[in-house]
């Protein structure tokens, strides 16, 4: 209790005392880390284990509170209207930034934000149940053709990763119209359903893909992965840019004009932790790809992400 | 599985194990009991520090807040009308009435006692039967799903006091305000009106807080008040004695297959399994005339189903690595996060690891009773205390565990126009339980209607083609509906 | 409350017409007519047409019935219901400590406490408490206040 007194009022003399020099007295209080869904989920866990290293590198603390809803657009929009002062910081996957305020009546779009980095990104594969009679992808579009209207494929919700997967998928190889969409409420329920034959397609992240038995068709990515080197990759099987590639991706976004040199801080502390050896050995056990990107960098990917997912936003109907 | 279980019992019987299930369990059924705090919040609440440790006594200490604040839940929703979890709501239908007349004690035995016993057995289950339930599990699609909701509504009907229309009317509110929001098979926005925070949807939790704990709150400042008299009259849990037990104990066994049948479905939960557990215990039960009255075998047939779910609820979790609902959802992402792939390998590749959680779960359920006794004890003083102070506290605690289920204001409001409009509603004689049967059941019944529907390409009668277990709870429900029409026209005849 | 209105009808009138106009609202929207299961308004068309029924019959029975007005003392209602809205539009921009404490001096007093100490140190209390477990025990902030970061 005495601790706690004493950084109360040394932080309150600390913004009685801040003035011009803000970026180099940041930060002055906690930063808050905002997690788009409940607490638990695979983005809360991750932003959990990342916290410590990104205070230690910035040498201030860090907290992170969930602010679920609305497929992560809630807390996002909640974070627009915020003070741009760098103390409050979201993070906001592929479909946060890129998918939902493109498909949603939603109160932010591409300029509402000041990229900071980029933490993770895992292409997406395209799988089937692995005693299916689909070997390749040559297969499906062969079976679908002779008999269309028959097959589903699956996803955890309209306009979420793993619907734009199976999107990408079908549509690039142009047999979209001849299949059903079953949108399921969450991953769960569409995984069981496909171990019990109602669909027959879904799409995820490898690591997700590596909970069952599932025989993967289809990779978007630019090359073909390590851990699956006879899955050929998007391009290979004729599926054309920019259906091609597509990544769950994630990264810190704070509200739109924050000061270039608070940004350039976060961003580098952003780097550091993520090359720190605690959150490297976080990602291995978890199968997480890392990625990072520095302000500069993720802004321009992030806008080139904007455009790029409006093809398969218009290919999936929403 | 059995052959792991010794070295299993090595993990858990150890100092640390053992102070982890202990002080799990028992801050789990605190919280639990704290109005407006239920399972979700507390597990939220718990979870940074389980990032800190290793691997079983992480999982275990999330599996004994989980089971403890089930059974917390309905220490409040009996004492105080107040559930802490949809789940509790049903509990609220005869422990409240039984609290009222000065018998919380008795009231939470029964509800203690019937928690043990269906968490027990769906411990046992899950050690011995997980593979296998899991399996059949996968016989249910959204066809049978449909059916098993449309069961589960029936009993709206049953709870429904008073006035039927009235009871009807408040369920499909329910139903509607379940619908507001993103369309979950095209995910445009329904009656939001242009206001953004409604694409989100009304929450369930804040919805359950409003109409039960605020409404509460008015409904005792409107009535006159006598300062001296405590809000109940409790003094510690009374245990039933054995011969009480007679001719309930069929009630309580039903109950435990229920809760344990419906645990293992997708997307179910538990309070579908309490809701459809006491629907069939009023339809059945020989003192099914005093339901709603505060009657034990309703108390039984709801807490012993509620907590059977909670290892039925672990089947598909771990068998198949697939969560049954979102505490266990995050259970997965935790042993995610200490590197174990949760999957069909799970069981297979981490034997001793499953075989610790099971036991532990068993464990756990063990200390309910004890520890139950000895919260309740702790807490009836703070009981007695003036009860506006109590109202106060109520309300304090009502938007900590609203605001802390997923963090977002506009929920508060909603939490405050629900008891607002559920006071109001309350007064003229429309019961709140069959509005949150609605609002929990409505979605699933959505998605799975309409799922059904793309599957069959949009004809109904093709439900029940090739489909024997829908066609049965189809009949069930059916039945359930037309038995009251049936129970008052006999006695006519007979006169 | 005499004669023709009643606080029962006039609930019971008011529900239909709400369940009425959100019929009408579910034909003037603008959705893509894919039809059948994947119209949005499938299930909440169907939802509220049962609804509508309903309430029809719920106005006529309350219309027939005879009504006995429910004792109600009204002021503390109204004040506590009042300050529950208050609270939680004030909850964000004020913090969870100043909110509390205001809210449940308004319920002590609406309730008929007097005295000072109790008044007032009970909603103190309970908030310091709640706010120094969450916000500085468990790290779980509730909304803090604008003027000090650690409340």
């Amino acid at each position: 209790m005495n601790n706690l007194f004493i950084a109360t009022l040394t932080s309150l003399a600390l913004t009685l005392g801040a003035g011009t020099a803000i970026a180099k007295e940041f930060p002055e209080r906690p930063i808050n880390l905002v997690a788009p869904f409940n607490a638990g989920g695979g983005t809360d866990l991750l932003l959990r284990a990342f916290a410590p290293h990104f205070a230690e590198a910035l040498g201030g603390d860090v907290f992170v509170s969930n602010m679920a809803g609305g497929s992560g657009t809630v807390a996002a929009a909640a974070l627009a209207g915020q003070k741009a002062d760098g103390y409050q910081l979201g993070y906001w996957s592929v479909t946060v930034a890129t998918i939902q305020p493109q498909i949603k009546d939603i109160p932010y779009n591409v300029e509402s934000w000041t990229p900071i980095c980029s933490v993770a990104a895992s292409p997406t594969v395209l799988f089937t149940q692995a005693d299916s009679p689909f070997e390749t992808v040559e297969d499906v579009v062969a079976a679908v053709k002779a008999e269309p209207g028959k097959y589903l494929y699956g996803s955890s919700g309209p306009g979420a990763i793993t619907h734009l997967t199976t999107v990408a998928a079908f549509s690039g190889l142009g047999i979209i119209d001849q299949m059903k969409h079953l949108p399921f409420q969450g991953s769960g329920p569409a995984l069981q359903a496909m171990a019990a034959g109602t669909i027959q397609f879904f799409g995820d992240t490898e690591l997700l893909m590596a909970s069952g038995d599932f025989r993967p068709l289809v990779v978007f990515n630019s090359e073909r992965l390590a851990s699956m080197p006879d899955v050929p990759t998007a391009a290979e099987v004729g599926i054309e840019a920019p259906l091609n590639e597509l990544y769950l991706w994630g990264g810190l976004f704070a509200p739109a004009g924050v000061d270039a040199a608070i940004t350039e801080k976060l961003s580098t502390a952003c780097g550091t932790a993520i090359n720190s050896d605690g959150f490297q050995e976080f990602a291995e056990r978890t199968s997480t790809v890392l990625n990072y990107r520095n302000t500069t960098d993720f802004d321009a990917f992030f806008r080139a992400q904007y455009e790029a997912n409006s093809a398969l936003i218009e290919a999936a109907g929403l | 599985m059995l052959q792991s279980l010794p070295e299993a019992m090595g993990l858990i019987f150890t100092f640390e194990g053992m102070m982890v299930l202990t002080l799990g369990t028992m801050l789990g059924i605190i919280l639990g009991a704290l109005p407006g705090i239920g399972s979700t919040v507390a597990v939220a609440m718990i979870l940074p520090f389980t990032l800190t440790m290793s691997q079983a006594p992480g999982i275990l200490l999330l599996l004994a807040i989980y089971a403890g604040s089930v059974y917390g839940g309905s220490i409040s929703a009996i004492l105080i009308n107040t559930p802490g979890t949809p789940q509790s709501a049903a509990t609220c239908f005869d422990g409240y009435p039984m609290a009222q007349r000065g018998e919380a004690g008795k009231a939470l035995g029964w509800a203690t006692i019937a928690s043990v016993i269906g968490g027990l057995t769906s411990a046992v289950v899950l050690i011995f039967a997980a593979p296998q339930l899991a399996a059949f599990a996968l016989n249910f699609g959204p066809i049978e799903t449909f059916t098993l909701i449309l069961l589960g509504l029936t009993c709206i009907v049953s709870v429904s006091e008073g006035s039927l229309i009235k009871g009807l009317i408040a369920g499909f509110i329910g139903l509607f305000l379940s619908t507001v929001g993103g369309d979950p098979i095209t995910g445009e926005a329904r009656f939001t009106f242009g206001n953004f925070q409604l694409i989100a949807g009304f929450n369930l939790l804040a919805v359950v807080i409003g109409v039960f704990a605020l409404s509460e709150v008015l409904t005792r400042a409107a009535a006159s008040r006598d300062d001296a008299a405590p809000l109940v009259d409790f003094n510690g849990i009374v245990l039933p004695k054995l011969h009480e037990w007679k001719g309930r104990v069929k009630g309580l066994v039903k109950s435990v297959l229920i809760g344990n049948g419906i645990g293992i479905l997708p997307g179910t939960g538990a309070a579908t399994a309490a809701f459809i557990s006491y629907a069939e215990a009023r339809r059945s039960a020989p003192t099914r005339a005093n339901f709603g009255k505060g009657e034990p075998d309703g108390l039984i047939a709801s807490e012993a189903a509620n907590n059977a779910v909670t290892g039925g609820a672990l089947v598909p979790t771990m068998a198949l690595g697939i969560p049954g609902d979102a505490i266990t959802a995050v259970m997965l992402a935790t042993l995610t996060l200490h590197g174990v792939t949760p999957g069909i390998r799970l069981m297979t590749e981490n034997p001793v690891l499953m075989a610790a959680i099971f036991s532990g779960f068993f464990v756990i359920n063990l200390m309910l009773l004890p520890l139950g006794m000895l919260v309740s004890r702790m807490a009836a003083p703070i009981l007695r205390i003036k009860e506006a102070y109590m109202l106060v506290m109520i309300t304090l605690l009502c938007t900590v565990g609203v605001y802390f289920v997923r963090g977002n204001p506009f929920d508060l409001l909603v939490m405050a126009i629900a008891g607002v409009i559920g006071f109001i509603l309350r007064r003229q004689g429309y019961p709140m339980a069959p509005l949150v049967i609605g609002m929990v059941l409505g979605p699933t019944l959505e998605i799975s209607l309409r799922q059904g529907l793309i599957i069959t390409d949009g004809s109904f009668t093709a439900f029940f083609v090739g489909h024997p277990i829908a066609g049965v709870l189809a009949v069930a429900a059916v039945g359930m509906l037309l038995l009251p029409v049936f129970r008052a026209l006999r006695p006519a005849k007979a006169a | 409350m005499s004669g023709v209105i009643s606080e029962r009808r006039v609930v019971s009138t008011i529900l239909l017409v709400l369940t009425a106009g959100l019929v009408l609202s579910t034909f003037g929207l603008q959705f893509a007519d894919l039809g059948g299961a994947f119209s949005p308004m499938f299930f909440p068309r169907i939802i509220l047409f049962i609804l509508l029924g309903l309430a029809v019959a719920n106005v006529v029975i309350d219309g027939l019935a005879a009504t006995d007005g429910q004792p109600i003392e009204l002021l503390p209602v109204v004040i506590i219901g009042a300050a529950f809205m208050g609270y939680v539009l004030l909850l964000i921009p004020l913090g969870y400590f100043i909110s509390s404490t205001l809210v449940g001096v308004v319920i002590l007093v609406a309730l008929g406490l007097r005295n000072p100490v109790q008044v007032l140190g009970v909603p103190l209390a309970a908030s310091v408490g709640l706010v120094a477990l969450f916000n500085h025990v468990l790290k779980m902030p509730l909304p803090t206040s604008p003027f000090f970061w650690w409340i």
